[in-house]
């Protein structure tokens, strides 16, 4: 027997896909939530890199609507990964 | 069924449940390394969780492959017998390394030990005709080196994304503590497939085995009571927690921060979850160990300790001859009829207590492991948000 390339290509790709997709969906989701109300100046204070809370509630409200959209999409792609490992809900 | 036969099986019943168990605090470290090293999950909370998700896991999915050893072995039709004698062989094969990698804190693959053994004991009792050397290279090594391969590309470029997307915009806070909210679901999403996946192992062997002796007839599904027991022996085995294996994984290969440890777990869950779907099964250890190397090359500023990862890559080249040359010891005393069992029953217990002995003057717990993340967090401390208002005003 043979190693089956076709399949590893596939789990590859499908593999990169997933993990950007559901990463870009989160982050963008934070980076909306430290989005800066309209017409703030720079705060300007260098703070960590790694571990930045978001500041305040003054950012828009559709910033924080679209940030929980991004989350509830990013869980439901999740959701997806649970129903593939659970042989009994695809016959 | 004779009473030697009965109790052979009980035996390898056991030895497949302690496998098990084994091979949960092996793998809690897949999961749970990088949240505790972040800080996401304090880490007692870390492996409770994933020891309920790998509960749950087992459940989920009882399909139990036709074969022990996944065709490894010729088995069935005009193949080998592997009867329990050569599972009892090929266990004690498995355990002997998975507890013999956990002392040296290497992450390295439960199934390939299994299959170790397993290879070990069937070239000793029915010779080197009995491997597919071809399913071997094909299934076992080939997928080994590609699995932290690709792992590693995955979570190089989901990390990139996520500090490109969350970078600092006018020198503002770019508010990437809060991935430390993502690593809780994406690290819980990796620790459920693996219960999903790794549980089903050993129910496959104890069923077979079952099969084998007579008592279940071929084809049909493990009892409830094995499935039940598996699910409790990994569990159990997860929250004991390989605590030297998730220090080696979450802080030895590279520091994680919250932003790249999430990009690391999501790239694994993805990985593993591509592949047990698509039919190119990927070892959950060997994609872990990638994602977390990757996360480290993609990150700005971080280093990636290459001799720790040398010596990972080491033990996961020795694992496959390691277990196999200790189960084909097994087999050989196995061959001396009971005495042979009793006297390998004896060495592997006993090697495992003398592992455990000389593993607890440096014991590496919940607590030391709390103390280094919270030592490594103090360096970069900044006081909650009320408290620093507090000092303003």
């Amino acid at each position: 027997m043979t190693i089956n390339w076709l399949a590893f290509v596939t789990v590859f790709v499908a593999s990169v896909v997933a993990a950007c997709l559901v990463v870009s969906l989160f982050a963008t989701g934070i980076r909306l939530l430290a989005m800066p109300p309209h017409g703030a100046r720079p705060a300007g204070a260098a703070r960590d890199e790694e571990m930045d809370d978001v500041e305040g509630p003054q950012r828009p409200r559709r910033a924080t609507v679209a940030a929980v959209v991004l989350f509830v999409v990013a869980g439901a792609v999740a959701l997806y990964g649970i129903y593939l490992i659970i042989p009994a809900l695809h016959p | 069924m004779t009473a030697a036969t009965a109790a052979l099986v009980v035996l390898v019943i056991v030895l497949a449940l302690i496998f098990d168990f084994t091979n949960g605090f092996h793998d809690t470290a897949n999961a749970m390394a990088t949240p505790i090293a972040t800080g996401a999950m304090r880490p007692r909370v870390a492996v409770a969780v994933a020891a309920v998700l790998n509960l749950v896991g087992a459940f989920l999915s009882t399909t139990v492959a036709q074969t022990i050893s996944g065709g490894l072995i010729k088995e069935g039709g005009g193949g080998v017998q592997v009867g329990p004698v050569i599972v009892f062989a090929g266990l004690i094969g498995a355990i002997a390394w998975n507890i013999t990698t956990w002392y040296l804190g290497l992450p390295s693959s439960s199934s390939h030990a299994l299959f170790g053994g397993l290879v070990g004991a069937a070239i000793v009792g029915a010779g080197l005709g009995a491997i597919d050397y071809g399913v071997l290279l094909g299934k076992v090594i080939i997928p080994a080196v590609l699995a932290p391969l690709t792992a590693a590309v995955v979570a190089f470029l989901a990390t990139r994304l996520a500090y490109w997307i969350t970078r600092r915009q006018d020198g503002r806070p770019d508010g990437r503590r809060v991935f430390r909210v993502g690593q809780v679901f994406s690290s819980s999403l990796v620790a459920l497939a693996h219960g999903t996946n790794d549980a089903q192992k050993t129910m496959g062997v104890i069923t077979l085995t079952l099969i084998a002796a007579g008592t279940q007839r071929a084809g049909t599904p493990p009892h409830l009571w094995v499935i039940a027991a598996c699910a409790a022996a990994i569990a159990i085995g997860t929250y004991t927690g390989g605590w030297r294996i998730i220090k080696t994984l979450g802080t030895g290969l590279t520091s994680v921060k919250p932003a790249q440890g999430f990009a690391a777990e999501v790239s694994t869950a993805s990985t593993i979850l591509a592949s047990s779907h698509l039919g190119f099964a990927l070892s959950t250890t060997h994609v872990a160990s990638g994602s977390v190397i990757g996360s480290g090359l993609g990150r700005r500023g971080s280093v990636v300790r290459w001799a720790t990862a040398r010596r990972i890559v080491t033990g996961w080249v020795l694992t496959l001859p390691a277990a196999a040359i200790v189960g084909a010891i097994a087999q050989l005393l196995a061959g001396l009829g009971p005495i042979g069992i009793v006297l390998d029953t004896v060495l592997g217990v006993g090697f495992m207590i003398a592992v455990f002995l000389r593993a607890r003057p440096e014991r590496i717990d919940a607590s030391s492991l709390e103390r280094e993340v919270a030592g490594a967090g103090a360096a970069v401390h900044r006081p909650k948000k009320r408290d620093r208002r507090g000092a303003a005003a």
